[in-house]
């Protein structure tokens, strides 16, 4: 089975314990890469662009209340950099229409709201599956994968 | 002649010589002129104008005579020439024994015939003499006699107009010296003039506030050109700006002659504002001690006022974003954390289903159940500092939330009625201003009352308006309770910001202070 690797910007302990194990469940092939704020979520990026050896990620989870910048800022710069091609789901708390709004003018891939209950949760990390590693085609998977 | 004045007051007598100044002056030609007419008309070698002070006998003018003054040591010698109306008329002095011991008659002196007019004056006192001489002893004719008479009048008449030219001189001078004090008290008032109208606006109205006089700093500052201004009333540079109450207080203060000073923010002729620190002195009236004029002096502070209301924006500001942030925290840091704990624990319990021992299972529901009350609570905290809404769905969504939160809370019957959902007009601060004051108003109520409702309306026709009405129920043994408008640090704070939004804050507590009226409009 293809291993898809995933770049997930979250600061909350429990949701990054909460994805893994909604991705398990899902069945899917996943390798979670977990960068705790904004900075280190650039950091990462940064050194995709420098060293081969590391593992640029198929898709990224983004939260938006983030310390040391956050998800808005993370966003622009990801949309702005030689990764801008790489789809970006925003994953937030948030239903503020403000940061709806922003969050797909700066060009995010798509804006789902944290479900608050259990089995909507897993539904919720089950449908990013579907799509996203199963339905859609990746961009990344093209240039890692060899012809 | 005067009549003479027979009173033994010395002292009136002695005022009345001194007022004709006259003693121990230089001589005078008119009255030489008299001295020598009576000695060619008597037919006498001496004639002297005597004036005497008690015994002292000064001459103002003397024929044939070297002595300056003699002094009469015998009094009834001395009165005897001072008190008759008429002619006092001795043929031989020496031949008379009232007169045995005089001065005439000492030395080489060889006085003998002596006749003499009391010099009357207008009071009837007798100031001095015209006195004739003669070294013979004689009997004057009664055309001598007629002669001396007019001539005693005559140097009366001088000695009366010299006085009152004397008089006049004094009179002038004075004037002269009230003439130079006036002067240059105009020339001081003209120098505070020019300092005042080039620091200060000014100007002078009538009782009802109708402008007399305006300087050229109160034209340039409104815009208007003084013929615009003069016959208007002051309220011509009015901004609608300040309250009722506000100018109430300037009326009664000025209106009982006293004192008034504030900031007042006007507006000119093109509808700019400026402010200005106002000092308002009325003039009263002399008799009734009421104002008949009001003297209005403006300093134009609107620089100063603008830094500080930016300044106070800026904290505000300030304080909302902390507000803000804090609450964000609040909301999508702990509230999330809590929320992913909740989720875990779940998945916990489903990953261990059908191992969970009988007892455990209604554990893990109340640990879940106490998570999601200290989730809900979490986010309302957040919710009071900085409700959610307020930056979706703005003020009216907002309100209706916290209204809800109160009803539940404290148990208050509230009512809101509102035309609009959205505040088209508003801006996102005049939004968290008006959510802020009505929030911070109920709160304190609450604090020291026991509200009973609270019915909030909201308004945009013609203009924004809030009205809000708290009923309380009265506290047992606490009839009075204080009325809300008297707390007034508090109230300036939110007047304050509610002006800095562009609006006016108006608190009204009825009789009993069980019923508090709130409008905030803008216009």
């Amino acid at each position: 089975m293809k291993q898809f690797n995933i770049l997930q910007v979250e600061d909350n302990e429990g949701d990054v314990f909460l994805i893994k194990e909604a991705f398990k469940e899902a069945g899917s092939n996943v390798n979670i890469i977990v960068a705790r704020n904004g900075r280190e979520a650039i950091e990462y990026l940064n050194n995709c662009a420098a060293i081969p050896s590391m593992i640029i990620p198929d898709l990224i989870l983004l939260d938006i209340n983030l310390p040391k910048l956050n998800g808005h800022q993370v966003l622009k710069y990801c949309k702005s950099s030689e990764f801008k091609e790489i789809p970006i789901i925003i994953l937030s708390t948030s239903s503020a229409s403000d940061d709806i709004v922003n969050a797909y003018k700066n060009y995010a891939n798509c804006y789902i709201t944290k479900p608050l209950e259990l089995v909507d949760y897993i539904d919720t990390i089950k449908s990013i599956e579907s799509y996203w590693l199963k339905l859609t085609q990746l961009p990344n998977s093209m240039l890692n994968e060899p012809i | 002649m005067e009549k003479a004045n027979h009173s033994t007051d010395d002292f009136e007598r002695n005022q009345e010589l001194a007022s004709y100044q006259v003693f121990g002056t230089e001589p005078e030609l008119e009255l030489d002129e008299i001295v020598k007419l009576a000695s060619k008309l008597c037919e006498v070698p001496i004639a002297l104008i005597s004036f005497n002070n008690g015994n002292h006998h000064w001459f103002k003018a003397r024929l044939g005579f070297e002595d300056k003054e003699i002094y009469l040591e015998n009094s009834i010698s001395s009165k005897a020439i001072q008190t008759p109306d008429e002619i006092l008329e001795i043929y031989d002095l020496r031949a008379d024994e009232r007169f045995q011991d005089h001065p005439m008659l000492k030395g080489d002196r060889n006085t003998r015939f002596c006749a003499s007019v009391p010099l009357i004056s207008k009071n009837g006192f007798a100031i001095g003499n015209l006195i004739i001489v003669d070294t013979i002893p004689k009997t004057l004719n009664d055309n001598q006699r007629a002669i001396l008479r007019i001539l005693g009048r005559q140097t009366m008449h001088h000695l009366n107009l010299r006085r009152k030219r004397l008089l006049l001189e004094a009179a002038q001078l004075k004037l002269e010296e009230q003439n130079k004090l006036l002067e240059e008290t105009a020339h001081e008032l003209n120098d505070y003039k020019t300092a005042l109208d080039s620091s200060a606006i000014v100007a002078i109205t009538d009782v009802k506030g109708n402008i007399l006089v305006v300087n050229d700093t109160f034209c340039k500052i409104s815009g208007y050109s003084r013929e615009e201004l003069i016959g208007q009333n002051q309220n011509i540079v009015s901004s609608h700006y300040h309250s009722r109450a506000f100018w109430n207080n300037m009326w009664r203060t000025i209106g009982a002659g006293k004192i008034w000073r504030d900031e007042i923010r006007n507006q000119t002729k093109s509808g700019d504002y400026y402010w200005v620190e106002t000092t308002i002195v009325p003039l009263l009236d002399e008799n009734t001690n009421k104002p008949i004029k009001y003297i209005s002096i403006r300093q134009d502070v609107t620089e100063q006022k603008n830094i500080q209301q930016a300044e106070f924006q800026s904290l505000l500001f300030a304080q909302e974003v902390d507000r803000d942030n804090f609450a964000e925290d609040l909301h999508e840091g702990l509230a999330q954390r809590l929320v992913a704990i909740r989720l875990s624990m779940q998945m916990l319990e489903s990953k261990l289903k059908g191992y969970i021992p009988p007892g455990a299972t209604s554990t893990i529901d109340f640990i879940s159940e106490q998570l999601k009350e200290a989730i809900d609570e979490t986010k309302n905290l957040a919710i009071e500092l900085m409700p959610r809404s307020m930056m979706q769905d703005g003020i009216v969504s907002s309100l209706t939330n916290y209204l809800a939160r109160i009803q539940m809370k404290y148990n208050v019957a509230c009512s809101f009625e509102s035309k609009f959902q959205t505040i088209e007009t508003t801006s996102k601060n005049k939004d968290i201003t008006l959510y802020r004051v009505i929030v911070s108003i109920i709160e304190k109520t609450i604090l020291s009352k026991v509200i009973e409702s609270i019915h909030l309306r909201i308004n945009n026709e013609p203009y924004l308006t809030v009205s809000m009405e708290i009923q309380c129920i009265p506290l047992l043994g606490h009839n009075i309770s204080k009325p809300l408008s008297s707390y007034l640090g508090f109230m300036g704070q939110l007047t304050k910001r509610i002006e800095l939004s562009g609006g006016q804050l108006i608190i009204e507590d009825s009789d009993d202070n069980l019923t508090t009226e709130i409008r905030i409009q803008y216009d």
